[in-house]
């Protein structure tokens, strides 16, 4: 996975996960590893508000968090803080969100070119059929590394198996979906904290056959269940909510 | 933004709730309405705990909020602050109300209260519950006395729940008279969860005002009342 990682420019397997770093990294993280590239937060093609509803319901062993991904939209972001990616010690990794092909691939064009922009990551909204998974996909190819972000409950093997044959350079492993009661009433988002970790290095085991580099995005909250991950042939980690510790 | 080391020196209750006593050397002034986040390294903290400024007492500081019951003085604690824009309380105020929204806690403008009177002002607190831990020349009225206060005051902070804003909203119109202050004399503390506190912006903590959606976590989490879109009636 060395070699994986230096053909990305990436000097460490450490990263942020998508929606946990805004869109600078933190001057000093508090994380005890070295970061090696920088995720930024879910990018839309036009600005795009708060869910209705937002959440933060803390649960045992972790935490279901809903925000809708607010974000400026892309021309913004290209504005802000495409100048100062530049000067980054690290590649940054913009992490797109689409459902339609036609945006996602504007998107991605609009990222070549960028000075230290060095991958495209993208995340599907929930309820997409394979298909349109695949379709979106090819979509986002295009001269930069793509990685797909499939959640930990949702690992297709229909999708997986024709990832490497649409051009995908890799694979992060994202926080499943789940739900909570709060209030009498059921509440839906993402799943983050270190219980996810056990299905984690079970997913990463899956995963051998697919022929993709994996990153484990879920389920990492020390350098332990990092290493372990490694170990499990995790060709690198995003961190999401132990990156906010400090 | 620099971390610094404490310890826990004392849990103390005020007014009913139980609050964190630190001391802070060194440290920026803080302003009421202003918040710090602490982080620990205990296995089943997940992410840092966002706790208000609540008072400064002679050699040290009280905060509220939601703790970790498994607290004990003498614990070590890393602390990021002061965060977030406080309560601005104009020069000229004299005639001060603060009250809490039922589900809210008072001691979140217990330093406002203190720099209130400092400044000469008239303090009258409006609340349904007892309340031990005031100055004495502090006056408790109850919360349904809301429409004189409004008439009386010419400074206004409230505390609320997020998700109590649109009743509390609705509240204040009801009461409203044209002889009330200002709505841009009345300020709100909105009791949300700021749980990436600017590192982020991740949303949690989004709230709809006329200049578009704003995050407690930054740009508040005390607001301008008529800066608010709150509609009074989306809601019960």
């Amino acid at each position: 996975m060395d070699e994986f990682n230096s053909e990305l420019g990436v000097t460490s397997p450490w990263m942020n996960a998508a929606g946990f770093g805004g869109f600078m990294p933190m001057k000093t993280p508090h994380v005890a590893v070295r970061m090696g590239a920088f995720v930024t937060n879910p990018i839309s093609l036009l600005p795009r508000n708060p869910a209705r509803e937002r959440h933060y319901l803390p649960y045992t062993g972790g935490f279901l968090m809903h925000t809708g991904y607010p974000n400026p939209g892309l021309r913004r972001v290209l504005q802000g803080y495409a100048p100062k990616w530049r000067s980054l010690s690290v590649p940054v990794w913009v992490h797109l969100l689409a459902d339609q092909g036609r945006d996602l691939q504007q998107m991605a064009r609009s990222f070549e070119g960028v000075e230290n922009v060095a991958a495209i990551e993208i995340g599907f909204p929930p309820g997409l059929s394979t298909r349109e998974q695949v379709n979106l996909v090819s979509d986002a190819r295009g001269e930069l590394p793509l990685f797909i972000c499939l959640a930990l409950d949702d690992l297709n093997p229909s999708v997986l198996e024709k990832l490497p044959g649409l051009g995908v350079t890799g694979l992060v492993v994202s926080a499943p979906r789940g739900a909570v009661i709060f209030h009498g009433r059921q509440v839906t988002g993402r799943l983050y904290g270190p219980a996810l970790h056990p299905q984690l290095l079970a997913a990463l085991s899956d995963l051998r056959g697919y022929e993709l580099p994996v990153l484990a995005g879920c389920g990492v909250y020390s350098v332990e269940q990092g290493q372990a991950a490694l170990a499990c042939d995790a060709a690198g980690i995003q961190i999401d909510g132990w990156y906010w510790k400090f | 933004m620099k971390i610094h080391h404490t310890l826990i020196s004392g849990l103390t209750q005020v007014n009913g709730e139980t609050c964190l006593r630190l001391e802070l050397h060194g440290f920026s002034q803080f302003r009421p309405g202003q918040y710090i986040q602490l982080s620990e390294d205990a296995a089943d903290a997940l992410l840092p705990r966002s706790l208000m400024f609540c008072r400064t007492d002679s050699e040290s500081t009280l905060f509220c909020g939601e703790m970790n019951p498994l607290w004990r003085p003498g614990d070590p604690l890393r602390l990021r602050g002061p965060l977030g824009n406080g309560f601005d309380l104009p020069a000229a105020a004299r005639r001060v109300v603060l009250a809490a929204q039922a589900n809210a806690s008072l001691n979140p403008l217990q330093g406002l209260a203190e720099q209130a009177l400092a400044e000469g002002a008239e303090v009258v607190v409006l609340s349904g519950q007892p309340l031990a831990d005031l100055p004495a020349a502090i006056e408790v009225l109850p919360a349904e006395e809301l429409h004189e206060a409004l008439r009386w005051a010419d400074f206004c902070a409230f505390v609320c729940a997020y998700d109590d804003l649109p009743g509390f909203a609705r509240q204040i119109r009801d009461s409203s008279l044209t002889d009330a202050p200002d709505q841009a004399c009345m300020q709100v503390l909105v009791v949300t969860d700021m749980v990436c506190a600017e590192g982020a912006a991740c949303g949690v903590c989004a709230l709809p005002t006329r200049k578009g959606w704003r995050l407690a976590c930054k740009d508040g989490p005390v607001f301008v009342l008529n800066d608010l879109e709150v509609k009074a009636d989306s809601h019960g």
